[in-house]
């Protein structure tokens, strides 16, 4: 069962499903609690696109603790203003028809286990809303997809001191795995759990 | 030619927008959301709030914004930051946002130039402000549409309320699409506004 801190930019609240990925709780704040919240207590903390980057460069003191101490970050976006460690500005595609969007799932990661290329290149048959370029990893990252011919990476994570950084080069991985089963929301759940502490 | 700030809400789609190709050129200065308070707004004939900025965060700055208005300073609110819930006498109402007209064959937006001789309307063309739509403004008789369709009003100058300066506001919301390196239209449409910012 993990806990996790989702932080907002905005003024309307989480995704509804939030509240209904079973075996996980989640704390639904404004992005300023990172300066005063107990985030030793949570798993993780989910960062949305709308996060605002100085403001978390503002604290990367607080994240960086909360990662060497077990915590996962768990990033969504465009860095265009390196928060973390490992962290280098986003580098957009070409964009060139199909095949410069497809996203490829890469092996050897159970993170996005029962997915599939598809699954994340096209909705309703239109490719482009996974992802349109990479947020480059830092070397000893494990590079999970990847987008067009030349393979950038999309979503990686890293291990940083007994924590995990998750990084999704796009606008929202959780739409893509919401939609996967909207229903038992099961691989919403499953990525989370990969995400609960082994250590506190 | 008139001298134009914009504020940064730390987001990667207005590092985007405001500070690289094409755009960085059509501002004069940015200033983070968490330095408003300390500045001085009255240097700026123009001031830009770029799509989704947090209103939460937007709203303790009523005061002075509306200061700065009332000081001959033009003040323009893009789409999502909802100024119905922080300046007096906007009616907004949201709509159900259908992505997908243009795959399904449903009527899509259509909206026109309702004051094609405004300064900020000059090179803006109905297909450049054709994506999605968020909701419209039922606008009172000191609100001058500059975009509308059938239903409501998507922009407009109101140059009474806060005479002898000016609120324009907006519901479209290309500086976070264009932002994302996607929606092509949403380029379009700042490529035909925002040039025209220092004409204002």
């Amino acid at each position: 069962m993990g806990k996790f801190l989702w932080l907002l930019n905005t003024p309307d609240g989480a995704p509804k499903y939030v509240d209904d990925i079973g075996g996980h709780t989640f704390d639904v704040a404004q992005q300023p609690v990172l300066e005063s919240s107990d985030l030793p207590a949570y798993d993780g903390i989910v960062l949305t696109m709308h996060s605002d980057q100085k403001h978390l460069q503002s604290v990367s003191s607080r994240l960086e603790s909360f990662l060497e101490g077990g915590g996962s970050v768990v990033f969504n976006g465009h860095v265009a203003h390196p928060f973390l460690t490992g962290l280098s500005p986003f580098r957009p595609i070409v964009q060139n028809g199909l095949e410069s969007f497809r996203i490829h799932v890469e092996a050897g990661h159970a993170l996005f286990d029962g997915l599939t290329s598809d699954d994340l290149t096209f909705q309703r048959g239109v490719a482009g809303f996974y992802s349109r370029g990479t947020n480059p990893p830092p070397e000893g990252a494990t590079v999970l997809t990847t987008i067009g011919i030349d393979r950038a990476p999309v979503d990686w994570i890293a291990p940083v001191g007994r924590g995990k950084l998750f990084v999704h080069t796009g606008n929202d991985l959780f739409s893509f795995l919401h939609r996967a089963d909207p229903e038992g929301l099961s691989v919403l759940k499953q990525f989370f759990s990969h995400f609960e502490r082994s250590i506190r | 030619m008139s001298f134009v700030g914009a504020i940064d809400g730390g987001t990667y789609f207005h590092h985007r927008t405001l500070t690289e190709a094409p755009f960085e050129t059509c501002f004069d200065e940015i200033v983070y959301i968490g330095d408003v308070a300390q500045t001085d707004l009255s240097r700026f004939d123009i001031l830009f709030l770029p799509c989704r900025l947090n209103s939460l965060l937007i709203a303790p700055l009523k005061g002075q914004l509306v200061a700065y208005m009332q000081g001959g300073g033009t003040l323009i609110v893009m789409g999502e930051i909802f100024p119905d819930r922080w300046l007096d006498g906007i009616e907004f109402t949201p709509c159900q946002t259908n992505f997908w007209w243009w795959i399904t064959g449903e009527k899509g937006p259509a909206p026109r130039i309702a004051n094609p001789s405004h300064a900020l309307m000059k090179n803006m063309t109905a297909s450049a402000a054709t994506w999605h739509l968020h909701g419209h403004f039922a606008p009172k008789p000191e609100q001058e549409a500059l975009i509308e369709d059938d239903i409501g009003v998507l922009m407009f100058e109101d140059r009474q309320s806060y005479a002898p300066g000016r609120l324009i506001a907006t519901s479209l919301d290309p500086c976070y699409h264009h932002g994302s390196h996607f929606m092509p239209a949403a380029t379009q449409f700042l490529e035909a506004l925002l040039p025209q910012l220092r004409e204002l």
